[in-house]
């Protein structure tokens, strides 16, 4: 099924999730290691592949939410709290949010320092403003902020999943994964 | 009558020498000397901001001409503070430990109406290339304008050492261009 219905995610939701997922998690690694490197084309090069990576998960938020907002969205299972309901929706929406304010923040820094892009070695990228120093380091200083918030919460999300899991045992965790199976 | 025409002849035959060897003055403020490097296979512009050239030139007797330029390497802009710090390192234009770059004509000639060419001697980094300018030339009663692009090899003159020497990520090949207005200086 590529639609979502009230028990199960659809095939396409499934794949949005995983796939920003997977790039999320490469993000952290290329972003520390294009920031330490040593000068030298190796760095550019990782630099590039960040850039390019965070633009294509910006670009993904906008399908995955349109798809998100046609779609119905399965139901938590009746026996969470209502706390709990209203913290997984506003975790949901937190890391919506910073898939968005990340890329872009990091769009405003390769913008604001100047620094000739092209995605991929294929797509230029247009600037969103000039050079400007000041810029530049705020967006730096907003950049290492949402992406120390988006860790907090990729980490408390997997341990939320985790729990729904092996704590509450519930299908939570199984219904969001690319194999389908279901509690007997 | 006819020596009087005769004399005024001779005079002007003195004079012209003189006027072959016109010299300019370059306007600071009207001339422009930019480049545009690849960086990741993206154009990467920027501007050389303190440069200074003398020339004596006639364009209708430019093999009399003279071209010297003198362009200081530390002030290379590619408009971003992170660029500018690393051209600035000894693998690139070591801005800092070098003088300036030269350009020496040894030859203008020219190729068909205001188009011409000087063929001389640039020295970067302390190498030493021959290297031949093309310009289009365009003068009113006061002032001139020569404008040109010329593309150079930026290891020729070892800017990029080392692992940069390669073609990626900074391209080989770097597209100078110079407009320049020159001001009759008699």
């Amino acid at each position: 099924m590529l639609r979502n219905s009230a028990q199960e995610w659809g095939a396409i939701a499934i794949t949005f999730h995983w796939l920003v997922a997977t790039l999320v998690i490469a993000q952290f690694v290329l972003g520390w290691l294009a920031v330490a490197w040593r000068l030298s084309p190796t760095k550019l090069d990782l630099f590039v592949w960040h850039k390019s990576i965070g633009i294509l998960v910006l670009a993904l938020v906008v399908p995955r939410l349109a798809w998100r907002m046609v779609n119905r969205t399965p139901t938590l299972p009746k026996a969470m709290p209502g706390w709990e309901k209203r913290a997984a929706r506003a975790s949901h929406f937190a890391l919506y949010v910073l898939t968005i304010a990340l890329p872009l923040s990091g769009w405003i820094i390769n913008s604001a320092s100047n620094v000739p892009l092209r995605l991929f070695w294929l797509i230029p990228l247009p600037d969103l403003t000039g050079p400007d120093a000041g810029l530049e380091k705020w967006a730096k200083a907003s950049h290492l902020v949402l992406f120390i918030a988006l860790a907090l919460l990729v980490v408390l999300h997997t341990a939320a999943a985790l729990r729904h899991h092996f704590w509450t045992r519930d299908d939570v965790l199984l219904r969001m994964l690319p194999w389908r199976s279901r509690r007997p | 009558m006819r020596r009087l025409a005769a004399f005024v002849g001779a005079l002007a035959g003195l004079w012209l020498p003189a006027l072959q060897g016109a010299t300019w003055r370059m306007d600071p403020e009207a001339s422009r000397l930019a480049f545009e490097a690849r960086y990741e296979g993206q154009a990467a512009p920027g501007e050389f901001r303190q440069f200074a050239a003398q020339l004596r030139f006639d364009p209708d007797h430019p093999q009399e001409g003279r071209l010297h330029v003198t362009v200081v390497l530390a002030s290379a802009d590619m408009y971003s503070s992170d660029v500018n710090a690393a051209i600035r390192q000894r693998e690139w234009l070591n801005a800092e430990n070098v003088g300036p770059a030269e350009f020496t004509s040894t030859e203008i000639r020219r190729l068909s109406g205001d188009r011409f060419v000087a063929r001389g001697t640039l020295q970067v980094k302390g190498m030493e290339r021959a290297v031949t300018l093309p310009f289009a030339w365009s003068a009113s009663d006061s002032s001139a304008v020569m404008s040109g692009r010329v593309m150079l090899n930026r290891t020729d003159f070892d800017i990029g050492t080392g692992e940069w020497a390669a073609p990626t990520p900074i391209g080989i090949g770097v597209e100078v261009h110079f407009q320049v207005t020159w001001r009759r200086s008699e």
